[in-house]
């Protein structure tokens, strides 16, 4: 073997145990966001493939010491808006006046906070949720994501998404209260809480 | 604070992020403010409820094992990869007449290879010694059948100590994991083989894939359904070592170790494959 080809495979090795430490520990995390942003496993698993595949084949892209996960998800969120970029349906039927006006008649009633939760979206399944959760647009279900399902801090998502603090702050209000109205129809449609 | 202010900090109270300046005030705005009071609780709830049905997914042990080696070795083990050949061969099956048409040419070559297996057969019936498989041809297929993406990999680290562990329980006698320079493990599979059971490592080195098939001795010879051909058995006597450079693609080492029979086949030269197990 000659001494290039040693060197181009001692560099290689070297890649990989980088690759291995730095990059690897991070999949559960992107996986459950993929799992989340497209709402089903085998979407998820592509994802997934992709974003390794590309953050390998451009690991000397990644600058040492800033943060690998923002970078890794940043990788995936490109692929996920190159792979499903699509119209996100608006919520219909209801809106977010109807949610708060049912919510002021039933906090009239009570004061539980578990009471009024079941009360405004019922005992809503995993699958309502992840699906109205899957059917806001790209912006405000990943904040939602990072913020509610894996619990980042706004620091660490404003960094994520390249956006100041105080456009996190917004986008996660204004995700949560197009999410609400989706759980509240869903609820009522399936008769989870009454038509009054 | 206004309801517009109050309303541009409700998510930071809910998640806990706004400064306790902030939020005293927020506080004292939603004591006499009924609708961001509302505002402010449901979201809170909202939160809760996505907290509490959807938790967190960690990724499948297989999907992660599969993607480790295609990012490695760039070979696909299961049909993940949609894009390519598995693309056009489901493509190609989703044609009319060609499933009917696949089965009649299944029947077609097995009937032939039926006929083929019988007519061979006759001349041949010595004893019961050819049912014993030839380990190198085992090697050799299970290396093909690797770096044609058919095989897919029990545990993928590059990690020795790892890889070792996998495999302390599964076999009989005592794992050890080569060393190899300038080449990365890859990964192991349990192999079975009626019984005998193989122990299956890739490496690679640059592009190349090196591949182990090692079995205990004592193991192949009480089933008798494995072993290794009378001219490497000679050999190893004489040598220590027996190779095998009549396949295509590929050469195959072999040697004893302990109780261990190792193979190890590669697409190398014998001078390098040699020079790669005196390393």
């Amino acid at each position: 073997m000659s001494a290039s080809a040693l060197a181009a495979t001692a560099g290689s090795n070297a890649k990989q145990k980088d690759f291995e430490r730095e990059a690897v520990p991070h999949m559960d995390v992107l996986y459950n966001y993929a799992l989340r942003m497209t709402g089903n496993q085998d979407d998820a698993s592509d994802l997934l493939q992709e974003t390794y595949l590309k953050a390998y084949r451009f690991w000397d892209k990644y600058e040492k010491g800033t943060n690998i996960r923002a970078w890794l998800f940043r990788i995936m969120k490109n692929s996920y808006i190159n792979r499903y970029r699509k119209e996100s349906k608006e919520p219909d039927t209801v809106d977010y006046d109807e949610v708060k006006n049912f919510y002021n008649t039933i906090r009239h009633e009570s004061v539980d906070p578990n009471d009024l939760q079941e009360r405004l979206f019922g005992n809503l399944l995993e699958d309502d949720v992840a699906e109205a959760l899957e059917s806001l647009p790209e912006d405000f279900k990943t904040v939602v994501i990072l913020c509610d399902i894996e619990g980042f801090t706004y620091e660490e998502i404003a960094e994520f998404v390249e956006c100041p603090i105080g456009t996190v702050r917004s986008r996660l209000h204004r995700g949560r209260k197009m999410l609400q109205v989706k759980l509240f129809d869903f609820a009522r449609k399936r008769g989870y809480i009454g038509r009054d | 604070m206004n309801c517009r202010e109050a309303l541009e900090y409700v998510s930071a109270v809910v998640d806990g992020e706004a400064e306790a300046e902030k939020r005293k005030e927020f506080d004292r705005h939603i004591a006499s403010c009924l609708s961001c009071r509302n505002e402010f609780e449901i979201e809170a709830m909202t939160k809760r409820v996505i907290g509490w049905k959807l938790s967190v997914t960690k990724a499948p042990d297989d999907l992660r094992m599969n993607i480790l080696q295609q990012v490695y070795t760039g070979f696909s083990t299961q049909g993940t990869e949609r894009i390519g050949v598995g693309a056009f061969v489901e493509k190609f099956l989703s044609w009319p007449f060609v499933k009917p048409a696949l089965a009649l040419g299944v029947v077609v070559i097995a009937v032939l290879v039926g006929i083929s297996i019988l007519s061979r057969r006759e001349p041949e019936r010595v004893g019961p010694a050819s049912t014993t498989t030839d380990m190198i041809d085992q090697a050799v297929e299970h290396y093909a059948n690797y770096l044609q993406g058919g095989m897919q990999l029990q545990v993928v680290s590059s990690n020795h100590d790892q890889v070792r562990t996998f495999f302390k329980d599964k076999v009989a006698y005592e794992v050890h994991i080569p060393e190899i320079g300038g080449s990365e493990l890859i990964g192991g599979v349990l192999c079975n083989h009626e019984g005998v059971k193989f122990l299956s490592l890739v490496y690679k080195r640059g592009d190349k894939v090196i591949y182990f098939y090692i079995g205990c001795s004592k193991e192949m010879k009480t089933s008798g359904k494995v072993g290794l051909c009378a001219k490497a058995e000679s050999d190893l006597q004489k040598t220590g070592w027996y190779f095998d450079t009549t396949r295509v693609n590929c050469n195959v080492a072999v040697w004893r170790e302990k109780d261990e029979v190792c193979s190890v086949v590669a697409d190398m030269k014998k001078e390098e494959l040699l020079a790669l197990l005196k390393e």
